[in-house]
Order: C-alpha cells, then structure tokens, then sequence
C-alpha cells in the first residue's frame, strides 16, 4: 500500500517536472490561439475562452512569413544536401582510407566543429560582399557549411566506424572495385546515420540566427529566423499572439522530425552528441 | 573462369614481409602451397596468420617480396581479380541483402548473366542446404546458418583458392565439429586450393594435407600433421602441437649421455651433441611407460577422464611431467612409481638456438634404476 | 617441465624496426586507393580551406588593422587594437559576464540534467513522452525560445509575474529583463532551460548500460538507495559527466543567439558577453578590426576550454565524440 502511494507521488512529482519544463511551450501554443483582447486580461486566463486562428491567417496572408519560410526550407534543405553528400564522402574517406595527415585531419574537424562562429563571421562577411554574393541565400548556404560540415562529418565519422571492416574487405574480394564498395555496401549500412545525420544537420540550419543576422537584410533572403524577429522589432505594437503563432509554425517542422523519426534522432545522439 | 586455370591453384609466397610503421607482422616468408591442396596456417594470435591471408587477398600489400597465384604475380593485382574467394571470422554477410543476393553478389559484379547467376546460386545453395533460406536476410539466421552462407558466397565463383580465416571459432563446439566434416568433404569435392586460418591446432590436424606453423612473423615448420606432431622442427612447434603439451626438459650433454637429474639418456652412434651442450628433451604424454622402467617419480595428481587419465608426474630436478595413461592403470596421487620411455620416440632441441637435433638413445641403462 | 621463451627457427632473421625501404615500397594498388581517398575527402579539404581556415586566418589578420565598417576603408595598426581591449574596461566587464553566464548556467545544467535523467530513467507513466517534452526545448529554435520567454516574462502581462504574485512571491512586478541583476539571472534560466536535455540526453543513455547486477552487488552489500546512488551511479556517470561539461562549457562560452535576442546584452553592458561585443564592435560601432581583435581574444580563452577537452578525450584513449 505504501509502496504504490510512494509511485504515485512519483509519478505526479516526475510530471510536474515534465510539465513545468514544457510550459513555456504550452503557453506558447495557448496563446496563439487566444484573441487578441484577452491577452491583456489580468488575472490572465489559462486555457483560452474562445479559440480563434485569426493569427494564424494574419501571418500567413498579411507578414512575409511564407516568404521567410520558403527561404528557410531552400537554405536548410541546400544546405542538408551539399554538407551531407560532402561530408558522407569524406567520412568515409577518413575511416577507411590510408594516406599521410589523416590524423591531422580528424582532429581539425573536431577543432572547427567546436570553433564559435562569431570568430568567423567578420571574414565571411567581407569574403561575401567581395564575391558579390552578399544578401542571398547563396551566401547563407556557404556561411552554414562552416558549422554543419564539422559537425556532419563528426557525426558522420562516428557511424561509419561502427560498419564492420570486414563487410568493405569481403565486397573487394567478392569483385567489386572501391567505389563499388562504398555504393553496394557501405552506403545502405550507413544510411541509417545518413538520415539522422541530416535531420540533424537541417534543424541546425533552420535554427540559425548569428549568419543570417549579419550576411542578409532582405526580406528576400531571410529566414524565419531573423524574419519572425524583425516581425518583434519593427512592430510599433507588439502582437504576442502573432509571435507565438509564428513561432509554433516555426517549430512544426521540427515537431514532425521529432514525432516520426524519433529512432534516427537517439541513434544520432549516441553516436556524436549534438551541437548547442 | 576457364578450367584449365582453376585447376592450377598453385600459390607461392616468395620472401614475403609485411610491417605496419616499425611493427613486422611477417618476416621473410618462403612458402609454396600446390594447387588443390588443403593447407592451415597455425599459430597464436598475432603470430602473422591472418596477415598472411590477407595479403593474399589482396587487403594488405607486402612490404617487400612476391606473391604469386597460379604462376601469376598478384601483388599488384586488385584483391576481385586475383580469383581467390575468402571467408571471413565474422562472416561478413553484407546485411541489407538476401541470402541468395549475398550468394549472387560475386557473380553480379563479374558480370554473370541473370539467369545463369539464378541456376549458379541455386546450385551452391542446394550443395550447402541453404535452399529454404534463400529469401531470408542474414540477420534471421543461426550462426550455424550464416556460415554455410559465406561458404555459398565463395563457393558460388568457383575460385581457384579458397581463404578462410578462423571460419570456426564463432560456432559451438558441437557445430564445430560438424562443419570441419563438411569442409573436409567440400574440399575433396571440388579439390581446389584451400588456404585456412586457424590458432586451434585441432581443426589444423584434422583437415589438413599441410600445416604451416607461425610465430611472431616467422614461420616454424611447414609440412603434414604427422611430420608436425612427430618431428617437431624446434621447440616453439613442439610446445604448440599436442594437447596436453609435449614435456620438455632442460638438461645438457655430457659423456655421450643426455643429462638431466631424474635421468641420464646415453646418445646411439650418428654424431651426438658435444660435451657440455645444453640441451632440451622432449617427452609427449603418451611416449611415457608407467609402472615399469628404470627411473622413479611420485604422482602428484591425477585427472581422470573416462578413457584415459592424464597424471602429473612429480620427478627429481623439480619438474612435472604430464603424462597419458591408460583408464585401467590403478594410480593415485602421492604414490611412487617406476616409470620408463619410449626411446625411438624422444626429441631433442637445442636450448640456445631452438633447433631440432636429430639423435638416437640407447635404452638407458637398467642398472640405473636397480 | 619448463617453457621458458625462446628463439624460434635457427635460420630466425634478427628483429628489426621497418626500414626505410620498407616505407619507400608503395604498392601502385595501396598507392591508388590512397589517391581514391584524398579525392573523396577533397571537396572536404577545399570547403574547409575556403570557409574555415581562410577566415580564421584572416581575422587573425584583419585583427591588425583599423577598419570602419561600412566602408571597408582601413590602415594597419598593428597590435593596437590589442592594446586598447587591454586598457579597456567594457572588454574585461563582457569577460567576466562570459564566464559567470557560463560558469551558473553550466552548473544549473548539469544539476538539473542528471536530476532529471535519473527521474526519466524510473519507471514512469508515459514515459517515452515525458522525455520527448523534456527534450523538446533542445531542439526548438533559440528565436522561439525567447519570444515565449520574453512573452512570460513580460512585465505587465506576462504569466510568470501573475503566477508568483498570486502566489505570494512577490509583491510588485519585477523587471526580469531590464534591470540588474535580474536580467543576468534571466539569462541564466533560460539558458539553463533551453540547454539542460543535452545533459539529459547524455546521461539517460549512459544509465541505461549501468549493468543492473552492480546495484544487485550494492544491495547484498547492504547499500541503501542513497548509497548505491552515491556508490554506483555517479562513478558510472562520471566519464560521461566530463565530456558533456566541457562541450557544454564551450557551447556556452560562445553563445550569441540567446543572451543577444533576450537582452541585447544589456541594460548597458550588464549581460554584455565577448560574443556580444565582436557583434557591436563589428555593426554597433563600426570598428571591424577591434570587433576582430575580440574575437582573438575570445578564441584564446576558448582554446583552454579545447585544449582540456581533447586531453581528456587523449588520456582516455578513446575517440573524441
């Protein structure tokens, strides 16, 4: 008797910490769905007393939200393609290959993957409106690789360590060239760490902030990221309800990455850890 | 592959060395295997074996020295042209695909045709009884299964050599047992050239035509099992082959006599060591006559083991001796007892250099023992 | 009976290191698959070469120079820029604010990390839920984290202000973001908050390899559950524990998004971090190169926090993660 008393008060103490650590996420979705006035109400009122998407319409008809959107899918989605199709290359050029600075190469990975971007960022900034690429996606995609390829390639790294030598030995012996190899045999064991990989390496682009602050300041190019923030800065008048709605838009993305593919996400957390 | 090449399945390794960076795996290898024949390589780990293979797969590349398959120089040949199939310790099966695609896969990248290819693998299936498992991935399969499908992946090419590295030691010993009888028998079917990789000297023993015995990057002894049990090239061979171990005692020459202080061995004609020479004797468990005999011990221990009993035998010097005796011999520990050799059967090294000495005994005096 | 070691075949080649013959005999195959794999990790080299190293070195190099912005117009100073951070008390205010933001928010996040790992690892109901909501805010992006911080914090309407006067906390609404030292404190939570299910993460998947028959042995040997707490879990946990604190330690060192998007760095200059001020220097004051020059400086505080790292992962032997 005491000892099921002693689970329950567990239980409701393990969801009290659950609950008070995604309140600010429940409150964000609460209060995108509140009308405007009663955000003003005070005491405020927890669950809304009409639910309106009124905002959700304002953000995707009157803000360039959906153009914003359309630049983060673009930028994250290069940005995944080139640093993963690189990086998977060079992977497994550093696990399975021979030649002299290897080693060094694998410890200048680790180095940049830990390097701040804010050291970066002055050269970028100068290399960019020199190539005249300034204000652009372009120039945004080449900023990422410079955190999303160490980190790819790190991660990559670790996966493929973990693919048996002997899997690459048997396919040279069973005829195939090097290459072939890596098409036939590394490539499908691999792809699981491929995937994780690359979710991971598209929420890292979708969740950048610093670059796309200092390369872009068109609306043209900008992400959601520097452009749900503007949304805040430039308003004479803030308009919580529309943030917060932006701001649950935002991370649909990332909730469908986390409800569907929540396997690829752990598998990708034991083997590399995740950049912060 | 045309059959006047797969016949000849000659490998020969020629002054062959390997080092990884200032570490030598395998040091001036002179090895010439026939066509056909079923050759282990035994050792310890790390004794240069599995190298060895390799390097005959084409996975390592010598530091100096030339391999050749078939007369051919392979060394630099890419390891899919050297016709050689390998079957490795961990099996390898690639994982995302079916048995009969794992089978196939040598075949598809040799460009066999698809309905040949189909037949092919249908055939090494049948041979293996793998037929029922065909659609099945590698990861549904016992390890009993997997092997048989890595034998199928080599057998599927019919390779002039065949390679396995220690393709046993992941089975239960009751498995064990039965695919050294099925290798046995797959390899007096097909009669080509079979290279295998093993530190259990028991499976080298029993398939083999030839062993070659390695240790630390050198090879030992090369030849039959019969020649590798009973004229042991030098001690590392005589302690590695034989279980339970070859007894080997130090003692020195001296007055045309082997000299130890449990018992002196007069030399027979030929040319008998020097005076003053140290020398070691070795003894095997079984050439040892308990009961009768001019020299004395007192048993220490015994371990019966059904059809035989295996004794340590406590003798003067300090030293034991393990010895094989029959189940019926009435022995316990702490008796003394008469023991004798078999004179014909002994070997003799040399304590410094390891070497075999080609000697023969006497029957040792039996007034020593009066 | 004796086996001692011995010299094996007569005919025993004296043991000798590789020489440099050895090195020297390059088989054209092993030389072509090294080939194979340069070419597969050149696009790696080249991007590297282009974006990472280019850049570090330039600012090295621009670090040198007295550039004004907008223009990009500059002269070489040499290392005044140095001399002036040196001299210059916001340099070494925005330091120290770097390492108490990383120091208390790292500290929080370990302590809270473990707690709530150890919770996520009882049995619990629903329990592959409650860690997809322990871990959500990990992932979400630091704009979005603000905005619903800013929105809670908010002084006339925000929820946290209501909740703790309702509760008897506080008596007047507090400024949680514009007055000292509460926005530090602020940052620090939502820091704290937004970074502490790396540390879950971490943890949960080194506590589940803890074999259950250590807590078994633990238990006979008459351990109660503080003691095999004590005893058990936190030896296990400790490798991990080092890694996970000097990663986070550096991710936190060079934190910009957060600290700049709840507080600008300010009031004035009291959240005000070395990131922080290579971005004002940079875009605020238009002086690029001792934006850069912070930079530097910022990169040799941090390569103490990576020098310990990788000996740590060095003395371990084992592959850097």
């Amino acid at each position: 008797m005491k000892r099921i008393a002693g689970r329950i008060a567990f239980n409701l103490f393990a969801w009290l910490v659950v609950f008070v650590t995604a309140f600010p996420l429940v409150w964000m979705v609460i209060t995108s769905v509140k009308p405007q006035f009663e955000l003003f109400r005070i005491p405020p009122t927890f669950w809304p007393e009409q639910i309106t998407f009124e905002h959700y319409a304002r953000l995707l008809w009157e803000t360039p939200f959906l153009l914003y959107m359309r630049n983060s899918l673009i930028l994250s989605t290069a940005t995944t393609v080139v640093v993963v199709a690189v990086a998977t290359l060079g992977a497994h050029s550093l696990v399975r290959f021979r030649y002299p600075g290897r080693e060094k190469l694998a410890q200048l990975v680790l180095f940049t993957y830990l390097l701040p971007s804010v050291v970066l960022i002055l050269p970028l900034y100068l290399m960019m409106v020199w190539l005249g690429v300034a204000n652009s996606l372009l120039s945004l995609v080449i900023a990422y690789t410079t955190f999303a390829l160490p980190y790819a390639l790190w991660l990559l790294r670790s996966f493929m360590q973990g693919i048996p030598d002997d899997l690459e030995n048997a396919a040279l012996v069973d005829g195939a060239t090097r290459m072939g190899a890596f098409f036939d045999v590394i490539l499908p064991q691999a792809l699981p760490g491929i995937i994780s990989t690359s979710l991971f390496t598209f929420i890292l682009s979708w969740n950048e902030y610093l670059y796309a602050l200092v390369l872009v300041n068109t609306d043209a190019a900008r992400p959601l990221t520097t452009g749900v923030m503007n949304m805040l800065i430039s308003a004479f008048n803030i308009e919580w309800s529309l943030l917060m709605a932006a701001s649950v838009m935002m991370s649909i993305p990332l909730i469908i990455i986390f409800a569907f593919l929540q396997k690829f996400l752990t598998r990708g957390f034991g083997a590399g850890g995740v950049k912060g | 592959m045309s059959d006047a090449r797969s016949a000849d399945g000659e490998v020969r390794f020629e002054k062959v060395r390997k080092a990884f960076g200032t570490n030598v795996v395998v040091r001036e290898l002179d090895l010439a295997i026939r066509g056909g024949e079923f050759v282990s390589l035994l050792g310890p780990s790390g004794c240069g074996k599995t190298t060895t293979l390799r390097m005959l797969a084409g996975l390592e590349f010598p530091t100096s020295g030339s391999i050749s398959i078939g007369g051919r120089v392979v060394n630099e040949v890419a390891p899919g042209a050297r016709d050689v199939a390998m079957v490795f310790q961990s099996y390898a099966l690639y994982p995302h695909m079916t048995v009969a695609e794992n089978i196939a896969y040598p075949l598809r990248k040799r460009g066999v045709p698809k309905p040949e290819r189909e037949q092919r693998v249908q055939r090494a299936a049948e041979s293996l009884h793998l037929t029922e498992l065909l659609s099945r991935k590698p990861r549904q399969l016992s390890g009993g299964q997997q092997q048989r499908v890595a034998l199928g992946r080599a057998l599927v090419r019919d390779p002039r050599v065949f390679l396995l590295d220690e393709p046993l030691s992941n089975l239960d010993a009751k498995l064990r047992a039965h695919m050294r009888a099925e290798l046995i028998e797959l390899h007096a079917r097909i009669r080509r050239t079979f290279i295998y990789v093993t530190h259990d000297q028991l499976e080298a023993m029993t398939m083999s035509d030839r062993i070659a015995v390695m240790h630390e990057g050198v090879l030992q002894q090369f030849g039959t099992p019969a020649e590798v049990y009973n004229r042991p090239a030098n001690l590392f061979v005589a302690g590695f082959i034989g279980a339970p171990t070859m007894n080997l005692l130090h003692g020195q020459a001296a007055e045309g006599a082997f000299h130890h202080p449990a018992l002196g061995l007069p030399f027979a004609g030929g040319s008998p060591p020097a005076s003053g020479q140290r020398l070691v004797l070795g003894l095997r468990p079984e050439d040892v006559v308990l009961g009768t005999g001019p020299f004395a011990a007192r048993i220490r221990l015994v371990e019966p083991h059904g059809h035989e009993q295996i004794v340590q035998l406590d003798i003067e010097g300090g030293d034991t001796l393990t010895i094989r005796a029959d189940a019926a011999l009435p022995l316990a520990a702490g008796e003394a007892l008469r023991w004798g050799l078999r004179t014909a059967r002994l070997h003799l090294f040399n304590a410094e250099s390891g070497g075999r000495i080609d000697a023969a005994f006497t029957a040792p005096a039996e007034a020593a023992a009066a | 009976m004796s086996s001692s070691s011995l010299p094996a075949a007569p005919s025993h080649p004296s043991r000798r290191a590789a020489t440099a013959a050895d090195r020297a005999a390059v088989n054209p195959l092993d030389r072509g698959y090294a080939l194979l794999g340069v070419l597969l990790i050149a696009p790696t080299v080249l991007i590297f070469c282009a974006v990472i190293i280019y850049p570090l070195v330039s600012a090295l190099y621009l670090s040198l120079f007295s550039i004004f912005t907008p223009t990009l117009a500059g002269s070489f100073v040499g290392l005044r820029n140095y001399a002036e951070l040196a001299g210059s008390p916001e340099f070494w205010r925005s330091l120290l604010n770097n390492l108490i933001w990383t120091v208390l928010t790292l500290t929080l996040q370990v302590v809270l990390g473990v707690l709530a790992a150890l919770m996520l690892n009882q049995a619990i109901l629903f329990r592959s839920l409650a860690r997809s909501l322990i871990l959500f805010p990990y992932f979400v992006s630091t704009v979005v984290a603000v905005l619903v911080w800013r929105w809670l914090f908010n002084d006339l309407y925000g929820i946290l202000n209501h909740t703790m006067m309702w509760a008897g906390i506080l008596d007047m609404p507090l400024d949680w973001l514009g007055a000292m030292p509460n926005a530090m404190v602020s940052v620090v939570l939502v820091g704290a908050w937004k970074y502490f299910p790396f540390v879950v993460i971490a943890v949960l998947a080194r506590l589940q390899t803890i074999p259950e028959q250590l807590y078994e042995a633990a238990t006979i040997d008459g351990a109660g559950a503080w003691g095999r707490f004590w005893d058990v879990t936190l030896p296990q946990l400790r490798d991990v524990l080092v890694v996970v604190i000097l990663l986070r330690a550096i991710w936190d060192f060079k934190e910009f998004d957060l600290i700049y998007l709840l507080t600008g760095g300010g009031p004035i200059i009291g959240t005000q971090t070395l990131p922080l001020m290579v971005y004002k220097e940079a875009f605020g004051m238009n002086e690029m190169g001792r934006a850069s020059a912070v930079a530097v400086a910022m990169m040799l505080v941090m390569l103490v926090f990576m020098l310990v790292y990788f000996r740590v992962l060095k003395a371990r032997g084992e592959e850097p993660r």
